[in-house]
């Protein structure tokens, strides 16, 4: 008299982490460490949260959104410039990929007045809609990569950043890599001083480093690790470019992968405890750059807490404590610029949101420039 | 009687012979008007040489030296044929008006649509009256069974073992009640043509994995619609936060969308209405669901090869697991045709039999494992059951 084989339920139940969308494999919880299945897993605790909050910040959009975070993401191939250019570029030509960055440049936007973007950055996409994924970078005969596959949406923070030749550029938590990796493309920087808490992280880092620039570049990067957030110990006044960007809820990250979830019980002090982490680490920024320096602030969240609230209040701090003037920068025109690539979100008080959207499944990601007054 | 005999006899004549039939047929039975210009389309087939055109009193043939393409005539033609000129003969032995009707159906879909199932006319006249039966017997009565035929003309060929199959599949592994069975062969006569592993699999998704109740998966065709579309649909709303599978005690928090809406709704109105959404997302969208259903389907393969040769690890599933192949869930609900003493479940409540010896806290254990059911849900029954 069998009826609904459980075999079959639990093998339908399985596919989805309760309640969740049919998320791919990888998604699910390691059974070799649980023994039965998690009550509510962090996936699904996350995604909770954030209906809760994104979907009163963001309101229609956030349906749109919440689709993209849990469908694959798509990504965009950094060219590495110290690689057989040529060559590298003429492979992504032909999958019919193309450089937004110079896009953008050479776009009808982009003839209002010169756009201060750091130079000498290649980031090849496919166009919005196209799923089209890119094969993994193969080595050259020396043993260099050619490009390196990244969101491209956080390759706008290093370009709002306007790295000009002979700078000195700090990024703080620079683990793992990718924007570290980005800011050397641009050949200005005189020194890159890149600093992360993490000793594993910073060991990707290395990885990357040795993967993509031959020796000779990796002369003017020094890579340690610290935290960042002892504003005792931070070298004041040095900088001429930060980047700041801090460890956020990581949205896409925490709402697919199990491995590593913020959102699990055990983590949750630390969860609480990350705005004020980041408005430390902000703060550490604008006290390395020096007058006339700039900052910019980057996340990986959609949260309004994460990040229009950080830069002001660490405003207010730099304020208010070491009575140092900090003013915001309009980036309004990458919203312009970029909009053919993403999707942007048009009502942040300060500083710019890139959407995920199913077209262009970039981001969520949020930068914002300050200048620190003279 | 004696004449249809006689037609059967002249089956195996070659189609020159029909005219000796015909004869035959028109010296015993008095053709009405009406039925004078009858022609049959079979008869064309393939060559159009012979004409079964009866205009009073004569029967015209053509050469028939090129007949080479026209079928037999079989016993079943012919008899069709045979009654279809002699309404008053229509009853058979045990003077079933029904079958008469039936064939008539048949003649009106077998004829006209010869070509696309020519496989009903090789069948015995025995053989189509069975069927007949049967589905008389699952309950498709006469007007029914027109429709059905109407709209699936296989039926007649499929084997009786496939009909038993599915029939048997919704009715003992998908729980339908006898009347939800009849109604869905009648709204969706193709599951008859479907595999029963794809059925259970299509009825699976939608009870545990949107949550549907079995009533509201008869009464919106589901079995009618593709599954593709059916699961595109339904992951879309989703992961855009407007469906949620409802939870152990089948609570949601937000209103999911009917059944029907999903399915039947055209692209433009499922978007504009129920998902809120552009065509350029939902396009997109099929394109990732595809190929995420592909590298799935793909792991799995290789999961699977690979569990074959761990002996420990990874893969290993606990060994409560296996267990819970002995253990079947039934969804006891108001009206099911069940033991009575299944009744003391109540409306809507899960009973869970096992066939092999577990201990009552061990079925706890599965049923809190598969979180369809906190642990003072059910009741155990204790001893096995050992039904098929």
């Amino acid at each position: 008299m069998a009826a609904l084989s459980a075999r079959a339920a639990r093998g339908l139940l399985r596919r989805v982490p309760l309640g969740l969308g049919s998320a791919p494999r990888r998604c699910r919880y390691k059974e070799k460490w649980a023994t039965t299945l998690p009550r509510v897993p962090a996936t699904q605790q996350a995604l909770q949260l954030f209906d809760m909050n994104y979907g009163m910040q963001f309101g229609p959009l956030w349906p749109s959104a919440r689709v993209s975070l849990l469908s694959e993401p798509k990504y965009g191939a950094l060219v590495n410039s110290f690689s057989r250019v040529h060559d590298v570029v003429h492979d992504l030509q032909d999958l019919r990929a193309a450089d937004f960055v110079y896009a953008a440049q050479n776009g009808p936007a982009g003839g209002q007045g010169p756009a201060p973007l750091s130079p000498n950055i290649q980031c090849y996409t496919f166009p919005k809609g196209d799923i089209s994924r890119f094969p993994p970078a193969r080595p050259d005969t020396v043993g260099i990569l050619g490009y390196y596959l990244m969101d491209a949406a956080s390759l706008l923070p290093v370009l709002a950043l306007n790295v000009q030749p002979g700078h000195l550029v700090l990024d703080l938590c620079a683990a793992p890599g990718g924007k570290t990796l980005a800011l050397l493309q641009t050949g200005c920087c005189r020194h890159l001083t890149a600093k992360d808490i993490s000793v594993s992280r910073i060991k990707r880092l290395h990885g990357i480093l040795h993967s993509y620039l031959p020796k000779a570049a990796r002369n003017n990067v020094s890579v340690s690790v610290e935290d960042g957030r002892n504003w005792e110990q931070v070298e004041r006044d040095v900088f001429d470019r930060v980047l700041v960007d801090v460890p956020c809820t990581t949205d896409r990250h925490s709402v697919m992968e199990h491995d590593n979830n913020l959102f699990t019980r055990v983590r949750k002090k630390e969860r609480e405890q990350l705005p004020m982490l980041q408005m430390q680490l902000l703060v550490a920024g604008i006290l390395a750059a020096k007058p006339g320096g700039e900052v910019v602030y980057s996340t990986c969240t959609l949260s309004q807490l994460q990040n229009e609230y950080i830069v002001e209040s660490a405003i207010k701090v730099a304020e208010t404590q070491f009575s140092i003037g900090v003013h915001v920068e309009d980036l309004s025109c990458f919203r312009r610029l970029f909009q053919d690539t993403f999707s942007f979100y048009a009502e942040c008080r300060v500083g710019e949101l890139v959407l995920p959207h199913l077209t262009a499944n970039f981001g969520p990601t949020y930068f914002c420039k300050l200048r620190r007054a003279q | 009687m004696r004449l249809s005999r006689q037609a059967l006899r002249w089956c195996s004549l070659a189609p020159s012979a029909w005219h000796r039939f015909l004869q035959a047929v028109q010296q015993c039975a008095p053709l009405p008007a009406a039925i004078t210009a009858f022609s049959c389309p079979l008869l064309h087939h393939g060559g159009r040489h012979l004409s079964a055109e009866w205009p009073a009193g004569s029967a015209s043939f053509t050469d028939s030296s090129q007949d080479t393409h026209v079928p037999e005539p079989t016993p079943a033609l012919l008899e069709a044929v045979w009654l279809s000129l002699a309404p008053e003969h229509t009853r058979d032995k045990t003077g079933n008006l029904v079958l008469g009707n039936l064939v008539q159906s048949l003649l009106d879909m077998g004829f006209s649509h010869t070509q696309r199932s020519p496989n009903v006319l090789r069948m015995s006249v025995k053989q189509l009256k069975d069927r007949g039966e049967h589905l008389r017997q699952l309950g498709l009565s006469e007007g029914h069974l027109k429709h059905v035929v109407s709209r699936c003309p296989p039926i007649f060929t499929l084997p009786g073992k496939k009909i038993d199959a599915t029939v048997r599949l919704f009715k003992e592994k998908c729980l339908f009640t006898t009347d939800q069975v009849m109604e869905i062969l009648r709204s969706c006569p193709n599951v008859l043509l479907k595999e029963p592993s794809d059925l259970e699999y299509k009825f699976q998704y939608a009870f545990f994995r949107m949550g549907v109740k079995h009533k509201d998966v008869v009464k919106s065709g589901f079995f009618r619609a593709p599954f593709t579309v059916i699961r595109s649909r339904h992951v879309f709303l989703e992961r855009r936060g407007l469906y949620q599978t409802p939870d152990k005690k089948g609570q949601t928090q937000v209103i999911n969308a009917k059944l029907k809406e999903i399915i039947w709704l055209s692209d433009k109105d499922f978007l504009a209405q129920l998902a809120c959404a552009s065509l350029e997302e939902y396009d997109v969208f099929k394109k990732l669901l595809a190929r995420e259903e592909e590298e799935e389907e793909e792991e799995k393969r290789t999961d699977s090869e690979d569990e074959d040769e761990d002996s420990e690890g990874e893969g290993e599933l606990p060994d409560h697991e296996t267990r819970i192949h002995a253990l079947h869930l039934c969804y006891a609900g108001f009206g099911s045709t069940c033991p009575s003493w299944w009744r003391m479940v109540g409306g809507g409540g899960y009973v869970a039999f096992s066939s092999a010896p577990l201990a009552a806290h061990e079925i706890a254990q599965c049923m809190a494992d598969l979180s369809l059911l906190s642990e003072g849900d059910f009741m155990v029954c204790k001893g096995s059951v050992a039904h098929s």
